[in-house]
């Protein structure tokens, strides 16, 4: 077991005897075999580098107030997870060796508004709860997951989560936020301010500046509730997937798209690579045998066996069946304008079952993680997803640079583009590797950095990454001598001036840990 | 596929006494299952792969319930598998890819499931093959039947599964010469016992 820095161990066990009368002997974990489950279970190699020093699982409101009064009397680094199912940026696992986690997977309440179409939950609470609740009270409402949908609404929506309906962007659907700051206090953002305010899952801003958006990716507060919008389940719904043939045809997709996007007749869209395609569906040693990325002709090979294209496309069209089908139509002649596209087509009336390969298109949770199988072993995968402006020409230039960057590292170009809001993509580069063959795990961490630094020479930025990058990544955030770095430093130490609130997260350190931290590693 | 039947390297790392208990047919192949055994066993066979499909039927021979894997993992969780704990479901095996095991694992936290073995089988290197054994169960049993594998490895180690007794916490790597060709499945399977006290 790790101790966190700074704490003697009889200190610690102090501390721990203390936080134990406050949740009970259950709810305080110390011990390795208990804290197992709380390791980066895809790190690359260096999960001892992020190990917590315990676990501490509170139910309430309250609960964390008194524990949070613990943590500053002590000195104790908490990491706050809702599940720590955040799997690719780290899992529960925390920035600063030796944290204890803060976990909030005891809070489950869900509150659904049918009428209204908006759901309150507490950090607990799963998609798959969510949507089975909805289920079972027959409400006419949709939810929209990630993918897999085992993790946490909560949690997924503050780290700027996105699903594949019209309410992708889980950021721009929450509404409403409850926080416990450091030192106790409980804050209700927007017209939760007032009490017992009627609006407040309903209408985003109040009366003054929003706080919502302080207390997403950071550290200033333990966030305790949210609202979320809900779709109002469509008259039909129809899974739209093309098919295209040539690497070169990713320009006249994207710039097709961006129109359709922008004119409101095609709502989030998804396109996969090849590699994308094909690790959902098989694994590489089906297709080859050699060391190194696939060679062409194997993924031509590959292309032709599994009767896929170089590209796909995927969305949903939903609403009234007149204006799908309009929709349809306007898609149909819009892409055929590229040369071999493909199109299918499945339908679907309100109550219908839907397909599982749509289910995601519905919002309906899966878990599967085939594409991790792609090199076999003991699949795992790092990422740090850019956003990329909606412009074909400047993508493929970006592509074909990331494939050489995947290939020189000997890994496939995963490529994926999930455009949650009609100007932009956001670009995932899954970066697959075996978590139990440590050569390739360096290989992965060095493309990680790689693509990184490449992105940023670009003037592209990463929204979200494994917390062995969080420093790195935000360092490329150089505007005015990283000054939006430095507010929310100012911010950290006003509003966390124990600095015992997830240090590091985001590449924001309190102040007794930034000037600790070491000039190599970034790390304190 | 076969396995070939010599053994370039064995390296026990740790191998702790067996218990007395076999955990799944204590009475052995070929015989009736006890109740409370394989009886309430499920199995999880991947009907992409013909050897997930081989160990499925192996283990249904001897009692279990055999399901397959289905597109909807999280439905097949909730729907068929944790229902049948509140009637007696005592242990899930499987012949999956990792993420399968990776999946179920964490559907079943929180369930008081335990992990009682897991055998990763590596044939990605084109000359042989590796397999590695972990788990609190007599890992002898599996690995003979690896060793002595042939075409029929998967029957065999499903089989070796119905034998298999609590011991104590321990590992074993095997290298066996063998290979796959390109063409024949994913070249990397996890086969797994997951129990409930």
């Amino acid at each position: 077991m790790s101790l966190p820095p700074g704490l003697s161990s009889p200190n610690f066990e102090s501390a721990c005897k203390e936080l134990r009368s406050i949740v009970g002997d259950d709810w305080v974990v110390t011990t390795d075999d208990r804290l197992t489950s709380y390791a980066d279970p895809y790190s690359p190699g260096i999960a001892s580098d992020y190990a917590p020093s315990g676990a501490i699982l509170p139910a309430s409101v309250d609960e964390i107030r008194a524990v949070l009064g613990v943590a500053n009397r002590y000195g104790l680094p908490l990491w706050t997870v809702s599940l720590g199912r955040n799997y690719a940026y780290g899992g529960a696992a925390p920035c600063l060796k030796g944290s204890m986690i803060l976990d909030l997977h005891r809070m489950q309440a869900i509150e659904v508004n049918p009428e209204l179409a908006y759901a309150v939950v507490e950090p607990g609470v799963t998609y798959l709860d969510l949507y089975k609740f909805i289920e079972h009270k027959k409400y006419e409402l949709w939810i929209d997951c990630p993918d897999p949908g085992w993790g946490s609404v909560l949690g997924n929506t503050l780290e700027h989560g996105i699903g594949y309906t019209p309410y992708g962007d889980h950021a721009g659907h929450q509404c409403g936020m409850e926080i416990v700051l450091a030192d106790g206090e409980v804050v209700r953002t927007g017209l939760g301010a007032m009490h017992g305010n009627l609006a407040w899952p309903l209408y985003k801003y109040a009366f003054g500046p929003s706080l919502d958006g302080l207390f997403t990716q950071s550290n200033f507060g333990v966030v305790t509730k949210i609202g979320v919008w809900l779709m109002p389940e469509p008259d039909s719904f129809s899974a739209i997937e093309l098919l295209f043939r040539r690497e070169e045809d990713i320009v006249p997709m994207v710039d097709t798209l961006r129109v359709l996007r922008l004119d409101g007749t095609v709502p989030t869209a998804t396109i996969a690579n090849w590699m994308r395609i094909a690790a959902g569906n098989t694994t590489r040693a089906e297709w080859y045998d050699g060391k190194g990325p696939l060679p062409q002709s194997a993924i031509d090979r590959l292309i032709r066996g599994m009767h896929i294209g170089y590209w796909g496309m995927r969305f949903g069209l939903y609403g009234r069946e007149k204006v799908v089908a309009e929709k349809r139509d306007a898609v149909g002649e819009a892409f055929s304008r590229i040369k071999g596209f493909g199109m299918s087509v499945a339908s679907y009336r309100r109550g219908e079952k839907i397909a599982p390969e749509h289910g995601t298109l519905a919002g309906i949770p899966t878990v599967d993680l085939m594409p991790l199988n792609w090199l076999g072993g003991a699949g795992a995968h790092i990422e740090c997803p850019l956003v990329v402006p909606m412009q074909g020409a400047e993508f493929l230039d970006l592509y074909q640079r990331r494939t050489e960057l995947f290939n020189a590292e000997g890994f496939d170009h995963y490529c994926g583009l999930t455009s949650t809001t009609p100007r932009s993509f956001i670009n995932t580069g899954s970066i697959i590797f075996d978590r139990n063959d440590a050569e390739q795990c360096a290989r992965a961490r060095a493309l990680g950095k790689t693509l990184i630094e490449d992105a940023h020479q670009r003037h592209l930025a990463g929204y979200r990454a494994h917390i062995s990058e969080m420093d790195f990544v935000a360092a490329q955030f150089d505007f005015n001598d990283h000054a939006a770095l430095r507010t929310y430093e100012r911010l950290k130490d006003v509003l966390d001036p124990g600095g015992v609130l997830s240090p590091g997260k985001q590449g924001i350190w309190p102040k007794t840990l930034r000037e600790a931290k070491d000039k190599d590693s970034g790390k304190p | 596929m076969t396995l070939l039947p010599t053994v370039d390297r064995r390296d026990v790392l740790k191998l702790g006494g067996a218990a007395a208990i076999a955990i799944l047919a204590p009475v052995g192949i070929g015989r009736a299952p006890p109740a409370g055994s394989a009886a309430s066993t499920i199995v999880i066979a991947d009907p992409r792969y013909h050897d997930s499909l081989i160990f499925g039927e192996s283990l249904r021979q001897h009692g279990a319930k055999d399901l397959t894997l289905a597109s909807d993992r999280a439905a097949l969780w909730s729907q068929t598998i944790q229902p049948r704990l509140r009637s007696g479901l005592k242990y899930l095996a499987g012949l999956t890819l990792e993420s399968d095991l990776f999946v179920l694992e964490r559907l079943a936290e929180g369930s008081g499931m335990r992990i009682s073995y897991v055998g990763f089988h590596d044939w990605r290197r084109p000359q042989d093959s590796a397999h590695t054994l972990s788990g609190s169960i007599t890992l002898d049993l599996i690995a003979a039947a690896l060793i002595k594998g042939n075409e029929h490895w998967a029957r065999n180690l499903g089989q070796a599964l119905i034998l298999i007794k609590e011991s104590h916490q321990a590992e074993e790597r095997l290298n066996l010469k063998c290979a796959m060709k390109v063409g024949c499945g994913p070249r990397f399977f996890v086969s797994w016992l997951m129990r409930w006290a």
